[in-house]
C-alpha cells in the first residue's frame, strides 16, 4: 500500500506538468519508453483492481464519490464494476461504452461522437487517440504519465486569429505496466479523479465471469 | 352477300368498337401493378392510405454495412459517393451524428415534447404512492434525489454541461427511453442507411440505386473492405427479372406443348387460330366490362382472370368436334350441345358472379371479369365458328381423339368414386398458408445478404414496430397510448400539454421554489440552474406548440428513418417498436397496425382466400340447385357427383401432403370446378360423345402441367391443384357408361 501511495505521490509531480509543450509527443512517432510501456502492459495478465473514483460538478458543493472493482483485459476491454452509491456494471472497449445489466445484457450507452475515439485508451492505441486529441507523455524511473487534451477553436471578436480552448483532458498515472489513476476534466470545472489499489491478476473465476460480459457484447455486436 | 362475309363483318366491327372503349376507358392507366395497392382493401378508412405511405417510405430504404478495421472513415466517404448517385435522395451514416438534429430538437423544444409526459408519469407515481405529501413538493425531492443519481452515472459526464439547463432530466431520459443511439457504429463495421429517390418498384430507381450500390462495392472491394447492401428495391429487381423469365419459359412451355398437342389431334394450325379467337375477344369484350364499372383494375385481378381462357376455350372445342362432315355450318352442331354448353356456362357464371358480392374490389373484379366472359364467348363462338370455320374435319379429328379405348365399367367408376371419397377425407387435415412466399421465387442469396446487414442496423428489423394514425402527430401518439415504446413512449399527447400548461399556471411558481430549496438541501448550488419555467405553456397555444414541434422532430429524423413519424393527406402516423406481449402475432390493439409488410400482405390475402372460398361456395351450391332443377335428381346428382369427387379429392390429397392452401388453391379450385363441371354435362348428356371432353380436357393438362413447373409457389399451386382436379374428371368421365339417350 506504502508502495503504491509512493508511486501516486511520484506521478503526481509529472501530472502537475504532463500538459507542457516539451512533453507534446507525435503518435505517428512514439517515444521507446512509452512503447516500452505499452507492451509490458499488453503482456500482463487481466487485471482486476479496487477503485475510488471522485466527482466534482460546478454546480454541487461536494463531489459525488464512487466506489467499485475494476476488471482490466489489457488491449481489450475494462470492466468497471461499481459498488457505491449503487450497483452497476459499465464496459468500455473500442466499441463504445455499454452498461451491464443484472443478467449479463449489454446496453449500449450514447457517446458524444466527438469522444468515440477515446476508447482508443483502453488498448493505447495512440493513432488513433492522435486524430482527434493532443498527446503528451513523461515518464521518471518507473512511473509515468500519460496525457491526453481536446481542444477547440475560439474565434475571438475583432481579431482574425483563434485561440485554442482546453475542453477536456484525460491523465493516465502508472507505475511499470500497472495503472494507477486517471485524472478527467471537462471544461474548467468538471474534474473525475480515479485511483487504482489492491491490483492483483483476475482468478479464473473471475475472468470466465469477465469472458462470458466480452464475449456476449462480441455475440451481440457481430 | 355470304353469310359468312355478314359474319366477318359483324364481328370485325365489335373487334372496333371493344379496342375503341379500351383506348376511352384508358385500359393502360387503370391497370395497377403494385402488389401493396391490394392492403388498401384489407384496412378501414383511411388507414390504408397511411399504411401504404409507411410501407412506400420503408421500401425506400437501403440499409448498408460495410466492415473494415477503419469502418467509419470508409463509411464518410462512401457516403459521398452515394448522396451524389441520382438513384438517392439522402443517406447518413448511423452513429452519434445521424441523431444530432433528433437531439436538437429534443433538447430545444423539451418543454413541449417531454416536460408534459415527464408531469404526467410523475403525477401517476406520486398517486400510486399514495399522495402522502403535496404533489409539487414531492415532485421535487424526487427530482433532485434522480439529478443527484445520475451524477454517479456514466452518462452524466457526457451531459454535464447540459444539466443547469435541463435538472429535470427530460433530455437525458428521453435518450435512454428511445435508445436513439442503438445503431451506433462498432469498431469494425459501419451501418449506413439510404433513402432511394422513387419507389421500389420503378425500374428506373432499381437501376440508379443497384449501379450506385455496385460502384461503392467496388471502391471498397479495392480497398480490401466488404460491403453489404439490402433493401426492398434488390428484392423488388430481382423478383421481377426472376418472374418475366418464368413467364416467359411457362408461356412458350404451354405454347409449345399445346401446338403440339393441336397439331397432333386437329392437324391444322388455322383451326387452332379459329377456336381461339372467340376467347380473345371474350378477354377484351369482359376487360372493357370491367373497367365500365371499375375505377381502376388491379393486375392481379387481370393475371388470376386469364383462367377466363382455360374454362372459354372448351366451347368452341365442343361445337366444332360435334359437327357432322355433311353439316352446311355449326348450328346443327351447336344445336346438338346446346343445352349442356349453356348449362356449363350458365352454372360456372353464376358460381363467379356470386364473387360480386364480396367486400373486396380484387375479388368482385375476378367475378365480374370470369363471369362477363364466359358469357361472351358463349355468345360469339357459333357466330365466330361460322366466320372463321376451323378447316379441320371434326369427323377425323373426334376419331383420332378417340382412337385410344377405355372399357367403361360401372364397377371400376364406383371403385374410384370410393377411393376419390377417400381421399377427400384427407380435406380435413387442410391448413391455410397466405404467406407472401407463395407469391415469390425464394432469392437465397439476397436473404443472407439481409440477414448480414440487419445484424449491423439491430433494431430495424421486419415486424417488431407498429404503427399508430390520427389526425396529427399528437392525435397519433395518442393512440399508440400505453402500448408504446421507445421514443414514442417519452412524447408528449395533446391531453398532457394541456394539463401541464394548466399545471404550470397555478402551481409552476409554487414548484420552482421547492425545487430550488430541495438543491440546496441536497448540497446543490440552485443558483447555477436556469428557471424551469422561463417560457412558460400557454394553455391556448399548448396543442398548436406541441404539434410545431413534433413537426420539427419529424423533419429532424435521419435518412432511412423518416418512416418512423410522417404526415400525409390521410393523417399522421408514429411507430414505435411493438411491447413484448403483442410480439408474434397480428393482432394488436384496434387502430394499431403491425408493420410488417409480409405480414400485412399474408394478412390481406387471407382475407381474399377467405371472402373468395366463401362467396363460391354459396355459388357452387346454387349453381348445383340450377343443374338439379335443370336436369332432374337423379341425372342432376350423377352430374354434380364428378367435380365435387374431383374438388374433395384434391383438397384431400393438398391436405394429407401438408401442403398449405392459398388464394391461388382456391382459384385454382374455381377454375377446376368450371372446367370439371363442364366435363361432366358433356359425359353424363347422353350422345354427346367424348372427343371434345378429351381434347379440351388434354389441352387444359398439357397448359397446367406447365404451371407445376414455375419457380413461383403460388402458380405452381393453382396449376397443381387444376392438374390434379382435371386428372381426377378425366378417370371418372372415361370410366362412365353413359345408358341415357342420346337428345
Amino acid at each position: 500500500m506504502l508502495a503504491v501511495f509512493a508511486a501516486i505521490m511520484a506521478a503526481n509531480t509529472l501530472v502537475a506538468d504532463i500538459f507542457d509543450a516539451e512533453n507534446r509527443i507525435d503518435a505517428a512517432n512514439e517515444p521507446a519508453a512509452l512503447v516500452a510501456i505499452r507492451d509490458a502492459m499488453l503482456r500482463e495478465p487481466p487485471l482486476i483492481a479496487s477503485f475510488d473514483e471522485s466527482r466534482k460538478f460546478p454546480f454541487r458543493k461536494d463531489a459525488i464519490t464512487l466506489q467499485g472493482q475494476s476488471c482490466f483485459m489489457p488491449g481489450r476491454a475494462l470492466l468497471l464494476s461499481y459498488t457505491v452509491p449503487e450497483q452497476k456494471r459499465v464496459l468500455m472497449d473500442a466499441g463504445g461504452l455499454y452498461e451491464v445489466s443484472a443478467n449479463g445484457m449489454l446496453i449500449r450507452r450514447p457517446v458524444p461522437a466527438q469522444y468515440e475515439n477515446l476508447f482508443s485508451l483502453y488498448n493505447l492505441n495512440l493513432a488513433a487517440l492522435g486524430e482527434d486529441f493532443g498527446l503528451y507523455f513523461e515518464s521518471k524511473c518507473e512511473t509515468w504519465a500519460i496525457g491526453i487534451e481536446k481542444t477547440d477553436s475560439q474565434n475571438r471578436p475583432g481579431k482574425a486569429a483563434s485561440v485554442q480552448t482546453r475542453t477536456m483532458t484525460i491523465v493516465m498515472e502508472g507505475s511499470g505496466s500497472r495503472l494507477l489513476a486517471m485524472h478527467i476534466t471537462r471544461g474548467a470545472s468538471v474534474r473525475i479523479d480515479i485511483t487504482m489499489s489492491e491490483t492483483r491478476p483476475m482468478n479464473d473465476e473471475e475472468l470466465s465471469a469477465l469472458n462470458s460480459i466480452v464475449e456476449g457484447k462480441d455475440e451481440a455486436t457481430q | 352477300m355470304k353469310q359468312r362475309t355478314r359474319y366477318r363483318i359483324a364481328l370485325g366491327l365489335l373487334l372496333i368498337l371493344m379496342l375503341g372503349l379500351l383506348s376511352i376507358l384508358g385500359a393502360r392507366e387503370k391497370i395497377r401493378t403494385d402488389v401493396f395497392s391490394l392492403l388498401e382493401d384489407a384496412y378501414d378508412g383511411n388507414d390504408a392510405a397511411i399504411i401504404q405511405g409507411i410501407i412506400d417510405a420503408q421500401s425506400r430504404v437501403i440499409a448498408i454495412r460495410i466492415d473494415s478495421p477503419q469502418a467509419a472513415d470508409k463509411a464518410e466517404s462512401a457516403l459521398a459517393t452515394l448522396e451524389h448517385s441520382p438513384g438517392i435522395s439522402r443517406a447518413c451514416v448511423m452513429d452519434m451524428y445521424a441523431f444530432a438534429q433528433v437531439g436538437t430538437v429534443l433538447k430545444n423544444e423539451r418543454m413541449s415534447l417531454l416536460f408534459p409526459r415527464f408531469l404526467s408519469n410523475a403525477r401517476a407515481e406520486w398517486e400510486r404512492g399514495g399522495k402522502a405529501e403535496d404533489f409539487e413538493q414531492w415532485l421535487a425531492k424526487r427530482s433532485v434525489q434522480s439529478l443527484d443519481e445520475f451524477l454517479a452515472s456514466p452518462e452524466s459526464l457526457a451531459m454535464s454541461d447540459l444539466l443547469p439547463q435541463d435538472p429535470l432530466l427530460l433530455l437525458p431520459g428521453a435518450l435512454k427511453a428511445g435508445d436513439i443511439a442503438k445503431n451506433a457504429r462498432g469498431a469494425d463495421s459501419a451501418v449506413i442507411l439510404a433513402e432511394a429517390s422513387g419507389p421500389a418498384t420503378d425500374s428506373d430507381t432499381q437501376k440508379a440505386v443497384i449501379a450506385a450500390v455496385d460502384t461503392l462495392k467496388a471502391q471498397l472491394a479495392a480497398q480490401g473492405c466488404e460491403l453489404h447492401a439490402s433493401g426492398a428495391v434488390f428484392f423488388a429487381q430481382r423478383s421481377e427479372r426472376l418472374i418475366r423469365a418464368d413467364v416467359l419459359r411457362l408461356n412458350l412451355l404451354m405454347v409449345v406443348l399445346l401446338l403440339v398437342l393441336s397439331l397432333t389431334l386437329l392437324r391444322s394450325v388455322l383451326s387452332i387460330a379459329a377456336l381461339a379467337l372467340p376467347v380473345l375477344m371474350a378477354a377484351l369484350g369482359a376487360v372493357c366490362v370491367l373497367l365500365g364499372f371499375f375505377p381502376s383494375i388491379y393486375a392481379l385481378s387481370l393475371g388470376i382472370g386469364g383462367i377466363l381462357g382455360g374454362i372459354a376455350l372448351d366451347y368452341p372445342v365442343h361445337i366444332m368436334l360435334h359437327r357432322r362432315r355433311d353439316e352446311p355450318g355449326f348450328v346443327p352442331a351447336f344445336r346438338r350441345v346446346a343445352r349442356p354448353l349453356i348449362l356449363g356456362c350458365l352454372s360456372t357464371v353464376l358460381v363467379f358472379m356470386f364473387l360480386l358480392f364480396s367486400d373486396l374490389p380484387l375479388i368482385r373484379q375476378i367475378g365480374l371479369l370470369v363471369g362477363a366472359g364466359l358469357l361472351i364467348c358463349c355468345m360469339l363462338t357459333l357466330p365466330a365458328l361460322e366466320a372463321f370455320p376451323p378447316t379441320a374435319d371434326p369427323e377425323r379429328t373426334a376419331e383420332r381423339i378417340c382412337a385410344l379405348k377405355f372399357p367403361t365399367s360401372r364397377r371400376a367408376l364406383i371403385g374410384v368414386s370410393l377411393i376419390l371419397a377417400l381421399c377427400s377425407i384427407g380435406a380435413f387435415r387442410l391448413c391455410w398458408g397466405d404467406a407472401i412466399d407463395a407469391l415469390q421465387i425464394p432469392m437465397p442469396d439476397l436473404m443472407e445478404e439481409d440477414v448480414t446487414v440487419r445484424k449491423a442496423a439491430r433494431g430495424i428489423e421486419a415486424g417488431n414496430y407498429f404503427a399508430a394514425s390520427g389526425e396529427s402527430l399528437g392525435a397519433a401518439i395518442s393512440k399508440a397510448g400505453e402500448h408504446a415504446e421507445g421514443l414514442a413512449a417519452v412524447l408528449s399527447t395533446p391531453e398532457m400539454i394541456g394539463s401541464a400548461a394548466n399545471w404550470q399556471q397555478e402551481h409552476g411558481a409554487q414548484f420552482q421554489a421547492d425545487f430550488s430549496a430541495e438543491l440546496e438541501a441536497r448540497g446543490f448550488d440552485s443558483s447555477m440552474f436556469e428557471p424551469l419555467f422561463s417560457q412558460p405553456l400557454a394553455p391556448d397555444l399548448a396543442q398548436a406548440q406541441l404539434e410545431g414541434a413534433l413537426d420539427n422532430l419529424r423533419q429532424a429524423l435521419p435518412a432511412g428513418l423518416g418512416w418512423m413519424m410522417g404526415k400525409s393527406e390521410a393523417g399522421a402516423w408514429i411507430v414505435s417498436a411493438i411491447p413484448a406481449e403483442f410480439r408474434g402475432t397480428d393482432e394488436l390493439p384496434r387502430g394499431l397496425h403491425v408493420l410488417d409488410t409480409r405480414a400485412q400482405l399474408r394478412r390481406a390475402f387471407s382475407l381474399y382466400r377467405a371472402d373468395t372460398a366463401r362467396l363460391a361456395a354459396i355459388g357452387f351450391a346454387v349453381s348445383a340447385m340450377l343443374i338439379l332443377l335443370v336436369n332432374g335428381l337423379r341425372r342432376g346428382t350423377r352430374t354434380l357427383l364428378i367435380p365435387l369427387l374431383s374438388t374433395g379429392a384434391t383438397l384431400g390429397l393438398l391436405g394429407a401432403f401438408g401442403m398449405p392452401v392459398n388464394l391461388f388453391h382456391v382459384v385454382g379450385l374455381l377454375l377446376g370446378f368450371g372446367l370439371t363441371l363442364d366435363y361432366a354435362l358433356f359425359t353424363i348428356e347422353g350422345g354427346s360423345g367424348k372427343a371434345s371432353v378429351r381434347f379440351s380436357a388434354l389441352s387444359t393438362l398439357c397448359a397446367f402441367a406447365a404451371l407445376t413447373t414455375s419457380a413461383i409457389p403460388a402458380v405452381r399451386g393453382l396449376g397443381l391443384s387444376v392438374l390434379l382436379m382435371i386428372v381426377f374428371t378425366m378417370l371418372q368421365c372415361e370410366l362412365h357408361k353413359n345408358d341415357e339417350p342420346a337428345r
